[in-house]
């Protein structure tokens, strides 16, 4: 017997959730900090509305659009050329990203925890798990993503020592950095948010019951941002904004200085908990990458494009060994991923509506 | 051997007279010689017949008994009777059938009869089994002590005996082409999933052995994946467990010659359920099961943490504790991960050894496997306290899980964890737990998801699987059995709430 290749709405809801947490919640706080001093929340939460605004518009789009997959509506929205170039486009947008998430995966790790292991056996025990699990159907994926989201809780809690002293001085004075600071602070967020576009992609495997199961997994990035501001306000409330802008993971940090009866250095049991966050987030894009490279050069199965993608983010990995560079892989990420995941989506589902509308009279 | 004249003949009727026939029923059978076949006389018919049938598979008393009423009844009288025990066959019978007969605890009648053979066969196979008694591997305190036995009858009556259901189906199946084993699939109709039974079924025929030798043997052609260190059928020797799980959807199969019956499709956490959660208090119950579920964490990742934390994370420690495990850990030559190994190796050698001696010696070589050695291997400064602390935790862990086979996984599955442990600390852990958690996650049991409460998450599922809710609550059967007949039962306590109005 086999299972209906089928995920529902509270599946689609964790497997957004995860694909958008990553590892990259560790850096975040001090990333947007730099940008928007105290006033970091605001433009989290702007980020999160703006984005949750997004996905709305998506899902109005994808409702009209029907049950298809993304990459074939941008063949259809613009020809089989254009289509499969801007298909080939997305996949090395994928490529680059799952890049970016390994190199900045292996750098906490290394920096943190494992300063003496060589880091392409860090890289290797991260992308090994990660290969397995994406080679599975769509809702073993989904499965391991609604249960690993038990992990997010776990963090909160661990961070609810903070309140015993906090410090609320540190927001004020609110808005005073003005709006451009606050507005350039996006760029910055919109890193943090990045995977809510695998809604568009993951999708088409919602079959039954389509409005209304796509419409609770939309309210993703809602649950993400109300996340994201926990941390994010919890940090503030701990480190004063001169501290923050320098500490460089301030959630590990918060949890080093916290000390329990059972165990010292959570930090470390958590680090270790986190890497299956970041696995996740990891998995979901490699899965929609390989299944993208399946659909564009016509393969069977999309098991050996894992082995061709994750090959080629393990070599590029290894010749990118200085943190300069490490950061310099990273600085195009913001520009490029507006491109891809607002510009583009919006784009060719508008073009798809618009074109078919056109054909059907 | 054979004359020169035999020839080999198909059915009964080819035959022309008692020599040849009885030539013929030798060759089918092999020439063997616990074939007996008797001639019989009669005084007043002028008639000669014999009786064919294997020694020791026939309950000689009730032969003799059988053999005296057919003389009085049925020779005088020249009346065929059929009863539960007696069949006339036709003389079309042919040899192969026959022998088939004979194996399975017939005796023949056979005579001549104007020219054309009248053939009786009468049942009557010896049965010889074992009492019914509480299996040994799966005692529990309170609730029924009955188990199967190696009587696929007896068990089959075991089961009926406590559903007694027009609904209960028992479909009979020969596997061995040697053996020619009864077995049996058992469900119930109109509750299990039609869809899982026709999938057991066509997994059943398609094996093809020689000897089905016993139930574990046949376990590993069906399932689903046996590469896994998971078992995907729940065994049991216990009726109830069997009754309890047929009720839920689930189907099980049992062999001639096993006590244990197999069911499925299991889940993860059909393995930590025990009869006793049902018979005691339910926040009892509840207790035990999150105790039997912790325990599977702490055999699982014990050893594994604590090589960790010994040789990358001391760090993770407390203040308070720094002193004494260091000093525990400080004599000692060997990596941790060889301490574990060799007490591990050890706890192994000593269950190895307690399963094959009787009882009181068993006893004794547990006291002087684990107290002797234990406590002279941290004296002679080979292995720290702590670490046996930690193995025999680990140890009395791994063996309260009520089923056998979790068990030898997990006890298995803690090797690879302490090796991971011990090249990478904490992130080997989670690595390999991550590749644990994935592998549940996509295993099945006859197409049944593994991990299912949890993944795909079910909140109903919830009510009796890390808890055991009072039974007046769990209305609803598992989803996991995709039975289409969810209700299980009404509400029984209405009687509290009309008491209040």
């Amino acid at each position: 017997m086999q299972i209906k290749n089928e995920v529902t709405g509270w599946q689609l809801f964790y497997l957004v959730v995860q694909t958008q947490v990553g590892i990259g919640v560790l850096s975040m706080q001090k990333d947007i900090s730099i940008v928007s001093r105290h006033d970091a929340w605001i433009s989290l939460a702007i980020g999160g509305i703006l984005i949750q605004l997004l996905l709305m518009v998506f899902l109005w789009l994808l409702l009209r659009a029907g049950e298809v997959d993304y990459f074939i509506l941008l063949e259809k929205a613009f020809g089989q050329i254009i289509g499969k170039l801007l298909a080939a486009c997305y996949l090395a947008y994928f490529i680059y990203i799952l890049l970016v998430s390994n190199l900045s995966f292996t750098k906490v790790i290394s920096e943190w925890i494992y300063m003496d292991t060589p880091r392409w056996i860090l890289m290797l025990l991260f992308l090994i798990p990660a290969m397995y699990c994406a080679s599975g159907k769509v809702v073993h994926i989904a499965r391991f993503s609604m249960l690993v989201s038990i992990i997010l809780p776990v963090l909160v809690m661990l961070l609810i020592p903070v309140y015993s002293t906090p410090n609320y001085t540190h927001f004020f004075p609110i808005g005073s950095e003005g709006a451009g600071q606050i507005l350039k602070g996006l760029e910055a967020t919109l890193l943090a948010y990045i995977g809510f576009e695998s809604f568009l992609y993951f999708s088409k495997y919602v079959r039954s019951n389509r409005e209304k199961e796509l419409k609770k997994a939309a309210f993703s990035t809602l649950f993400v941002t109300v996340f994201y501001l926990f941390l994010l306000i919890s940090t503030q409330v701990y480190f004063h904004i001169e501290e923050l802008v320098i500490v460089p993971y301030a959630v590990l940090y918060i949890l080093k200085s916290l000390s329990f009866v059972i165990v010292d250095r959570i930090d470390l049991i958590f680090l270790s908990l986190w890497i299956v966050i970041a696995l996740t987030s990891f998995v979901n894009f490699l899965f929609i990458a390989s299944n993208e490279s399946k659909n564009l050069f016509h393969l069977k199965s999309h098991k050996r494009p894992i082995i061709f993608i994750v090959f080629a983010v393990f070599v590029t990995s290894l010749f990118i060994k200085e943190k300069q560079d490490i950061i310099g892989v990273q600085t195009a990420l913001p520009a490029v991923a507006i491109i891809f995941t607002v510009i583009l989506p919006l784009g060719t589902l508008c073009f798809y509506l618009l074109f078919r509308k056109e054909k059907e009279i | 051997m054979e004359s020169a004249s035999f020839s080999k003949k198909v059915s009964v009727h080819q035959t022309q007279n008692m020599q040849e026939l009885q030539e013929q029923v030798s060759y089918y059978s092999g020439n063997t010689n616990d074939l007996v076949m008797l001639q019989i006389h009669h005084e007043s018919i002028e008639r000669t017949s014999i009786i064919v049938y294997i020694e020791p598979l026939i309950d000689s008393v009730k032969l003799e008994e059988l053999l005296e009423w057919s003389k009085e009844m049925k020779w005088l009288t020249n009346e065929r009777v059929t009863s539960s025990k007696i069949q006339s066959y036709d003389d079309t019978l042919r040899f192969e059938q026959l022998v088939k007969q004979l194996l399975e605890g017939e005796a023949f009648l056979i005579s001549m009869e104007e020219s054309s053979w009248v053939i009786e066969g009468i049942k009557i196979p010896k049965k010889l089994s074992r009492a019914i008694e509480e299996p040994k591997s799966e005692q529990i305190v309170r609730g029924s002590h009955s188990g199967f036995n190696e009587s696929l009858t007896s068990n089959i009556y075991q089961i009926r005996q406590r559903l007694k259901t027009s609904h209960l189906v028992i479909k009979y199946f020969q596997i061995g082409k040697e053996s020619n084993t009864n077995s049996a699939l058992i469900y119930v109709d109109n509750i299990a999933n039609l869809m899982i039974v026709e999938e057991f079924i066509r997994r059943i025929q398609s094996i093809d052995v020689d000897v089905a030798h016993s139930v574990g043997f046949l376990e590993e052609m069906l399932e689903d994946n046996c590469f896994s260190p998971f078992p995907q059928f729940l065994v049991t020797e216990r009726s109830d467990r069997v009754t309890g799980n047929l009720s839920e959807g689930r189907i099980a199969f049992m062999l001639d010659g096993s006590p244990t019956a197999i069911i499925g499709p299991a889940n993860f956490f059909a393995f930590y359920q025990s009869p006793d959660d049902y018979n005691g208090r339910f926040i009892i119950g509840t207790f035990y099961r999150l105790l039997r579920l912790c325990s599977f964490l702490v055999a699982l990742l014990l050893p594994a943490m604590y090589i960790a934390i010994i040789s990358f994370h001391f760090e993770v420690i407390p203040e308070a504790l720094t002193l004494p495990t260091k000093r525990a850990v400080e004599g000692i030559p060997y990596p941790p991960l060889f301490e574990a190994l060799v007490l591990e190796i050890t706890i192994e050698l000593i269950r190895e050894a307690t399963i094959r001696l009787p009882f009181p010696v068993g006893q004794t070589i547990g006291v002087v496997g684990g107290l002797v050695i234990g406590d002279a291997v941290v004296n002679a400064g080979f292995v720290s306290n702590v670490m046996v602390i930690v193995v025999a935790l680990t140890a009395i862990s791994s063996f309260v899980v009520p089923s056998i086979e979790m068990n030898s996984t997990v006890r298995i599955l803690r090797f690879p964890f302490m090796l991971l442990a011990t090249l990478f600390g904490f992130y080997g852990v989670t690595v390999g737990l991550t590749l644990l958690l994935i592998h549940l996650i996509r295993l099945e049991s006859l197409g049944m998801p593994y991990l299912s409460p949890f993944a795909p998450f079910h909140k109903s599922g919830m009510r009796d699987t890390i808890l055991r809710m009072p039974s007046w609550l769990q209305s609803t059967r598992p989803a996991e059995t995709m039975t289409l007949n969810k209700i299980r039962q009404g509400f029984s306590k209405r009687w509290h709430y009309a008491n209040k109005k």
